[in-house]
Parts: C-alpha cells; sequence; structure tokens
C-alpha cells in the first residue's frame, strides 16, 4: 500500500478508497485482530456477575467525575505535590511540549524512553523531542515498530496490528535483526535492543491509564511491561495525561480497572498494573528521583463545553474500535487522526477545529451502534457521531447539501408534493442518467425500482386488504 | 498555564455546558461504588489461585520445588529481597546492586489475589522495583493470610492498608510480561519476566 | 385492534408489496387496518446527516397524520422508523408533542406487534427454505428486538433458520450509502459472504434488503432471495 495519507488535503471517502485499494491484506488482518479481541471481551465480561449493571454504573461514575474536573484535577494536583512529585497543567499542545523539553534539557537528557501514549502522540512530542537533538524511542513492541517504519500507530491496542510477520522482518532489519519470522526470536531481540536503551535512557516517557485523586495516584496499564520499566530504571518520569483521566477513589478505579482489561485485550486483570505516588523515596535503589505530571487541555474543554462531553468518559480500551464495522473495512489510519474508530470518528472533530478536514469524521459511520454496545463504560458512540453531524451540518456544512434537504423537507412535508416527488421511483433509468447520489449508489448495486403503483394508490383503489 | 487559569477555563466550560446528547441519558451515579461480582466459586482460595495462575502462565509452587523449577529455567544467578525463601545452593545469589546480572529476582509479595492469579508488591527500600522486573524468573513468595478473592479486595482497601501514604509504587503483577503484536502470536517475556513462579507460604 | 399502519417512505414508494404483506397479515390477525393517508417520512434521512430542523418538519407531518386516526395501535415494517419515532423523535420534536405523545407509545414493529397480538398465526412455507434473518442494528440494539422476528419464522413450517453474521451491521447507514459507497459495498460483502448456506435472506427492514438485495444482484447472486419478514410471513398463512 502507497503511504499513509494525511488528514489534511483529503477526503474521507479517498482515505477510506485508499483503505480498500490494497490487496486484502489490511482487511484480513483487520479480521484476525479484531474478532480475537472482541471474542475476549465477550469471554471477559462473562466471569462476572451482572457486567450490564456494572457497565451503567460506570457510566454514571464516570459522568459525575467529568462534572466536577475542576475539583478532582485540584486534588489530584495536590496530592501529587505531597507525594514529592511536580504537576504542570497545559493548555495546549505546545505548552505540553514546551514543558517536557524544558525538563529534558535541565537533565541535559539525551535520550528518552517511552511507554504507549496516545497523549504523546496527539501532541506529537517525538517529533519535537528529535528536533531538540533528543531521541525519543518507542517501546511497546508495535508502537517501535510503527515508529521505525515512519507510520503512525493504527490501533489504540495493537498499533502494529495490520502488519504481516514479513513486515516485521523488514522493520527490524533496519536495526539489525537477521533472523527469521518467529514471533519469539523477534520478541527476543526487541528485548535485548531495547533493554539497553532503557538502562541509557535519561528520561522515561508514560502515558496515565487513570489518575486517583484520593491518593495522588497514577495507575498506568501495560501487558508489555514497558510502562514498568520506564518508571524504574531512568532517573525522570514524565507523565503525560488527558485532564479527564481522574478518578475520585480506589473503588471507582477498581471498577474501571476491571472492565478496561476485559473491554480492552479480554483480560480479567491487565499484565501488570503500575499505581504510582510520587518520586522513589529516600533509600529508596530505584524508581524516578523526579517524577512530573502533565495534565493536558488540548482542546478538551471545548468537549467539556457541549453536548458530547460524555466522549471524555472514555478510558481508551479500544472495545468500540474491535466492535466497529467501518473500523473493521479501512483500520485506524484512513481516519487520518491519532485517535481512530468510533470514539475518534467523535472526539477528533472536536480536538481538531481547526483542520477543516476533521469535521467529516462524523460520517465514518454508519450509525450501527455496535460501539456503543461494546463500550465498557456506557458512551452512546452512535449519537455523539449524530451529533458531531449536527454540529458539522449547523456550522454551515455543505451548501448543495444544505439546499437539497430544505428542498426535500419543504416537499415531504406535504401530502401531495411527496406523492409528486416519489411517484418517478417506478422508472427504470439508465444508470448514466442518474441524479449524483443514485449514481453513487450504482457502483456497487443494482439500483431499486417499483413494480406497479405505490402502496398510497394501491389502498386508494382499494387493492391492499382482503 | 498556571493551575488557577487552567481550573478556571473548566469551571466556565462546565457551567455552560448544555444538557448531554442523546436518547440515553446516564443514571445518577450511586452514593457507594459496588464491588466488581465476580460469578460466586465455592473452591477454596488457594485451588482458584493455583488455576488463575495457570491460566495466565505462571506456576504455583511449593518451596519443595523451587529447586527444580529454578533448574528447569536454567537459573543460575539471583537476587534476593526476602528471608521467607532461600536460594537453593546451585544457584549464586548477587548482592541488589547486580540484579542486571541475574537470571531471577526473589521478591514477597504484599497481597494476592485468586480470581485473576494476581500478586501485589509494594516497593520500598528493602524491595527495590527492579527486582522483579529485570531478571528474566521472577519467584514472589505470597503469605497464605494475604490470599484474597479479587483485586477490588485489595485495592478498595488501599487507604486502610496505607493508612501514612501510599508506597512510591504499587505493582500489580498478573503472570509474565507479554505482547501480541507480533502477526496476533502470544509471547512470553518482552520487558519484564518470562516466567512467574509463585510460592504460597 | 384498530391498527393504523406506518408504512415508511420507502415501502411506499419503492416496494409497495411489503406495505400489502403487512396489511393483510395484520388483517389474518383480526386487526381492523387503516392507513392514515398523510404520512410520509419519519424524517430520519436527514435526521441522521444532521440536519434536525429539516427532520423535524417532515417528523410532524407524518405524527400529525398518524395521530389523527387515534387508532389503538400503530404498526410498522421497519424497525428503523420505529426506533425514530419511539427514540429519537423527541429530540425533534419534544416529548412533549401532543401528535408523538399519542404515536409513540402505541408504535410497534411488526414483529414486535405480532409477538403480542398476532401470535397465533402460523402458516407453511412450501417448499422450504433456510432463511438467513438479518439483524437491522436499530432494531437489535436500540429496541432490543432478536427474538421476536425469529419466533414469527419458527412459526412458519419448512422455514430453517440459517446460521449466519446476523447481527453485523449490512453497510447501509441511510446516506452513509451513497455518500461512501465503496465503504458501504465493503461491508455488505464482508457480511455477504458468510451467507453461503441460505437459500432466502429476509430482515424486517426494508432499507437493508434493499442494500443488501442491489449488492447480491449486482454480483450475480440472484439465487438468493432476499424477502421483508412480512413477504415471508404474508406467503406462509395465504387462506
Ligand atoms: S469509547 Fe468506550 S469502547 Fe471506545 S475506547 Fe473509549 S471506553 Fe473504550
Amino acid at each position: 500500500m502507497s503511504a499513509v495519507p494525511s488528514l489534511t488535503g483529503t477526503t474521507l471517502r479517498e482515505r477510506e478508497r485508499w483503505a480498500l485499494g490494497g490487496d486484502g491484506r489490511l482487511q484480513s488482518a483487520l479480521r484476525r485482530t479484531t474478532d480475537n479481541l472482541d471474542g475476549r471481551r465477550r469471554r471477559g465480561l462473562d466471569e462476572l456477575e451482572d457486567p450490564e449493571t456494572l457497565r451503567q454504573t460506570a457510566r454514571s461514575l464516570r459522568t459525575a467525575a467529568v462534572a466536577r474536573l475542576p475539583e478532582l484535577l485540584g486534588r489530584l494536583a495536590d496530592r501529587v505535590q505531597a507525594a514529592g512529585g511536580t504537576v504542570f497543567f497545559a493548555a495546549d499542545a505546545e505548552e505540553a511540549r514546551a514543558h517536557v523539553l524544558g525538563i529534558c534539557a535541565r537533565r541535559g537528557a539525551k535520550l528518552a524512553v517511552k511507554s504507549k501514549s496516545m497523549v504523546s502522540e496527539e501532541i506529537e512530542l517525538g517529533a519535537r523531542l528529535a528536533e531538540a537533538g533528543i531521541e525519543a524511542l518507542e517501546t511497546d513492541l508495535g508502537e517501535w515498530a510503527q515508529q521505525l517504519d515512519g507510520e503512525p500507530p493504527a490501533h489504540i491496542l495493537g498499533p502494529a496490528m495490520h502488519k504481516t510477520p514479513a513486515d516485521w522482518v523488514r522493520v527490524l532489519g533496519t536495526v539489525g535483526y537477521d533472523g527469521d519470522e518467529s514471533a519469539p526470536a523477534m520478541t527476543a531481540f526487541a528485548r535485548r535492543t531495547l533493554r539497553d536503551k532503557f538502562h541509557a535512557a535519561d528520561v522515561g516517557i508514560t502515558g496515565v491509564n487513570l489518575a486517583v485523586a484520593e491518593s495522588g495516584t497514577l495507575v498506568i496499564v501495560s501487558n508489555e511491561g514497558n510502562a514498568r520499566m520506564s518508571s524504574t530504571v531512568p532517573p525522570v518520569q514524565i507523565a503525560l495525561m488527558g485532564m479527564e483521566r481522574v478518578v475520585a477513589d480506589w473503588a471507582e478505579a477498581d471498577l474501571l480497572l476491571a472492565l478496561l482489561g476485559r473491554a480492552g485485550a479480554g483480560v480479567s486483570f491487565p499484565t501488570y498494573v503500575s499505581a504510582i505516588t510520587g518520586p522513589r523515596r529516600p533509600r529508596e535503589r530505584d524508581g524516578p528521583q523526579e517524577l512530573h505530571l502533565v495534565v493536558l487541555d488540548n482542546g478538551r474543554s471545548r468537549i467539556l463545553a457541549g453536548a458530547s462531553r460524555e466522549a471524555l468518559n472514555c478510558i481508551r480500551c479500544g472495545a468500540c474500535l474491535n466492535a466497529c464495522p467501518v473500523y473493521r473495512q479501512i483500520g485506524g489510519h484512513a481516519y487520518g487522526s491519532v485517535y481512530s474508530g468510533p470514539i475518534g470518528a467523535v472526539i477528533s472533530p472536536l480536538l481538531l477545529d481547526d483542520v477543516p478536514e476533521a469535521a467529516e469524521l462524523s460520517h465514518a459511520s454508519s450509525l450501527c451502534g455496535a460501539c456503543w454496545a461494546a463500550c465498557p463504560v456506557g458512551i452512546p458512540l452512535h449519537e455523539l457521531l449524530l451529533e458531531g453531524r449536527r454540529r458539522e451540518a449547523a456550522g454551515g456544512g455543505d451548501r448543495a447539501e444544505r439546499a437539497a434537504w430544505r428542498a426535500w423537507a419543504q416537499a415531504w412535508s406535504h401530502p401531495r408534493l411527496y406523492g409528486l416527488t416519489g411517484a418517478p421511483a417506478r422508472a427504470r433509468i439508465p444508470e448514466r442518467l442518474l441524479p449524483p447520489p443514485l449514481r453513487e449508489w450504482a457502483r456497487g448495486r443494482t439500483v431499486p425500482h417499483r413494480a406497479g403503483a405505490t402502496f398510497r394508490a394501491r389502498w386508494r383503489r382499494g387493492e391492499v386488504l382482503e | 498555564m498556571e493551575r488557577q487559569a487552567f481550573l478556571a477555563v473548566l469551571e466556565r466550560a462546565l457551567s455552560a455546558a448544555p444538557p448531554l446528547a442523546g436518547a440515553h441519558p446516564p443514571p445518577p451515579p450511586p452514593d457507594v461504588v459496588p464491588r466488581v461480582g465476580w460469578r460466586p466459586d465455592p473452591r477454596p482460595l488457594a485451588e482458584r489461585f493455583g488455576e488463575a495462575l495457570r491460566g495466565v502462565g505462571a506456576r504455583l509452587i511449593t518451596v519443595a520445588e523451587l529447586p527444580a523449577a529454578l533448574g528447569e529455567l536454567e537459573v543460575e544467578r539471583a537476587v534476593l529481597t526476602t528471608d521467607r525463601l532461600s536460594l537453593p545452593p546451585a544457584v549464586e545469589r548477587l548482592g541488589l546492586e547486580r540484579v542486571r546480572e541475574a537470571d531471577a529476582g526473589v521478591t514477597e509479595a504484599v497481597a494476592a489475589c485468586a480470581a485473576t492469579g494476581t500478586v501485589v508488591l509494594a516497593a520500598s527500600p528493602g524491595e527495590p522495583r527492579a527486582v522483579s522486573l529485570l531478571p528474566r524468573v521472577h519467584v514472589v513468595a505470597v503469605e497464605r493470610d494475604g490470599l484474597v478473592e479479587t483485586p477490588g479486595d485489595v485495592l478498595r482497601d488501599l487507604g486502610g492498608r496505607y493508612a501514612g501514604g501510599l508506597p512510591s509504587a504499587l505493582t500489580f503483577v498478573t503472570g509474565p510480561s507479554r505482547s501480541a503484536d507480533i502477526g496476533g502470536e502470544l509471547v512470553m517475556g518482552v520487558h519484564g519476566p518470562l516466567a512467574v513462579l509463585v510460592v504460597l507460604l | 385492534m384498530r391498527v393504523g399502519l406506518f408504512v415508511t417512505c420507502l415501502v411506499d414508494l419503492l416496494c409497495p408489496e411489503v406495505g400489502v404483506a403487512t396489511a393483510r397479515l395484520l388483517q389474518r390477525a383480526g386487526h381492523q387496518v387503516e392507513f392514515p393517508e398523510g404520512q410520509t417520512c419519519c424524517g430520519q434521512p436527514a435526521f441522521n446527516s444532521g440536519y434536525r430542523a429539516e427532520a423535524a418538519g417532515v417528523l410532524h407531518q407524518t405524527l400529525r397524520a398518524l395521530a389523527a386516526t387515534d387508532a389503538e395501535a400503530y404498526v410498522a415494517p421497519a424497525g428503523s422508523c420505529t426506533t425514530m419515532i419511539r427514540t429519537f423523535a423527541a429530540e425533534l420534536v419534544g416529548d412533549d408533542d401532543p401528535d408523538l405523545r399519542v404515536v409513540a407509545p402505541r408504535l410497534f414493529e411488526l414483529s414486535e406487534f405480532l409477538a403480542s397480538h398476532g401470535s397465533a398465526l402460523a402458516g407453511r412455507l412450501e417448499p422450504p427454505r433456510r432463511v438467513a434473518y438479518h439483524d437491522s442494528c436499530h432494531m437489535l440494539r436500540e429496541l432490543g428486538l432478536a427474538r421476536e422476528p425469529r419466533e414469527a419464522l419458527g412459526r412458519v413450517a419448512g422455514v430453517e433458520l440459517a446460521d449466519w453474521d446476523s447481527e453485523r451491521c449490512c453497510g447501509f447507514g441511510g446516506t452513509f450509502s451513497m455518500r461512501q459507497p465503496e465503504l458501504s459495498v465493503a461491508m455488505a460483502d464482508e457480511k455477504l459472504r458468510t451467507l453461503a448456506s441460505a437459500d432466502t435472506l429476509c430482515g424486517a427492514d426494508p432499507s437493508c434488503l434493499m442494500h443488501m438485495r442491489g449488492r447480491l444482484e449486482r454480483i450475480g447472486r440472484e439465487e438468493v432471495a432476499v424477502r421483508h419478514l412480512a413477504e415471508l410471513l404474508e406467503e406462509a398463512t395465504r387462506p
């Protein structure tokens, strides 16, 4: 496949065509991964007594937490500082990047190891560190492969899920791998290579899955162990967190972790859950000497101020991606944004309000609601997509489209005009003469036409009832 | 940005926020967060723990089985932070400063969860984080008294357990380090241990 | 019972035979069927495209027409349009709209209505069919109707339900199907690939059926009969 298309300068349909126009390998990888994860999610939830009630409870708790964000963030910051950490509130990506860069400069850092963090992708931290002469190395296997390949991640949980073992051999070959397609051999190679980097690193950069205000604790989940490495070995840890990730207390954290592991990777509990409260204490041998928390807004307050603020309840588990029939066809890259799948289609237009191309992402959905059914915190994603479309239309939308809907509404608000405009559906029109929307329909499907009179006409003639 | 200014932006956003979109408004939050209810399982905790550990690719062993298990995993050198377990004569004990050279790290857990096969590690001057992380084998001792049913039993009680403040790092470990990033194939031992041996005392 | 038929625009204009089958079925189940003539469309196409004021205008017309007959129940042969009025309409016209308050609580999707007011309808299809039932998205996830249509089919001798990927979206999605035709068709193909063992594809939403029929015809699989639930039931219960 050709290079991943960028959001700017392309339409959603063009990017979809790009994704669908390959040799089908993307789709078979998507099917394999998403079926596997979605199946595991269902089995994981099956262990619980009443998953549906838990889901609704999680939804109400997240909604309540988001409604008291200022209070919870204030408490979190107090407790993190009391435990010896620093907290920086970044209004936008630039503030966050500058702050991280400042810490690195003060420490004279040359190498930063990163464990998976969507926020770091969102603020394009890697590129900025590289500009400043600091190597920012991804350490999640999938993220690492994507970094080596010059591609953004394609899935929250499986950033390189679309890569075949042969792709992996090619990519790892660029850093000295000369073995075969065996996954264990490649994993062992990665372990050796990245282990040295961890020990050489000046800074560890992590995400934050949940922050517990009650105790000032950052909860970071990983299966590979890179988040543990990043918060154990380097002398400095910088944790990047979207401002919505705060929860009030440990009871809430318990509920969300039980759902996160199951919804995401289909496990009863994630392999590693690290609960970090401040930097290393006196006499401790390891752990970071400095712990810096960066809390990021970057458009989230815009979401908070609107009707779609339930999107801030998201715990980034990836379940909606795995359940989505659209994601299954086009994969993450076609969305053109860091956040893909249904949740990405909801939040990207709001986060990227200065990128006009982002607005139409709410159309990357058939509104089937499979995302809503899969979401462990019950976000009505299909309704938020509708809300996105409403916003897009209200913001001007497409002039011709608006005019067409106006005309339609005028006509179909009157039974007589409705009858006049609907009657021609009987005719068989040659495809090349079809009006534009029907011509698009006819690309892959025969055009329906009515056999005989409309229902209404038959009713009047008394032909309907026996 | 200043904290006050940042939080003020959020206050303003919330005060002007319209009703939530959609036809399915969330229910009001419960007064008490309910426990995560697992399907009831009448078996003894230790039995469930063993089964859960197997399920996540770890092993529950006895003290007597430890030498053979270490032998199987070709452990020659180990670091140790607990006096509840001892190393067999065939295994050389390294000082904590040499943890990077060790094949195995032997530590003690503060709690364990039967339903998930989770062991809970607390960092302290005597329990450095690296011992359970860097070596390819992690051996962890768990007191029978420390065995509870689910992670929630530990998580919801952290305030009570650590009234003076949480340790700098609490780590919930459920099986060996793993990844399925390469071709969807599950491989153990990425950045952390590839084998986890749990000894119930 | 006096039942008002909400036939939907698609059935009226493109597949009236589904409306005829629905009316006759209701009649055979012992109901008095009426057709409120002023009805047009539930407004869903515009609603789903983000044009709410436009959707509301059309919806108002239909609600007014339906409410005017003051039927004891309303029945639609379309899960999606039923959902539009029962679940989403309040966002457009307000939940205190007098017409909505008449119609919404009495509106049922066909199989849902038959489950309580037509369960005596039984019949036989000759020759027997292997039927793949399609769970349309709104009907399954918003209305929670999965058992009812299958039970209606189960009362027909000669129907064997086939296993397939019944719950995945077919890719219709309203204007989605014309706005992003390549994707819409790819979604249909994925679903239709699992149809192998069935000779009949059946569903309770005419729009999905139109999309899947169009695709099956285009790829030369006309041997699969595409029938609305109402049509199969009507055929099976002919006196
Ligand atoms: S929206 Fe829901 S399903 Fe999707 S990533 Fe967020 S929490 Fe998971």
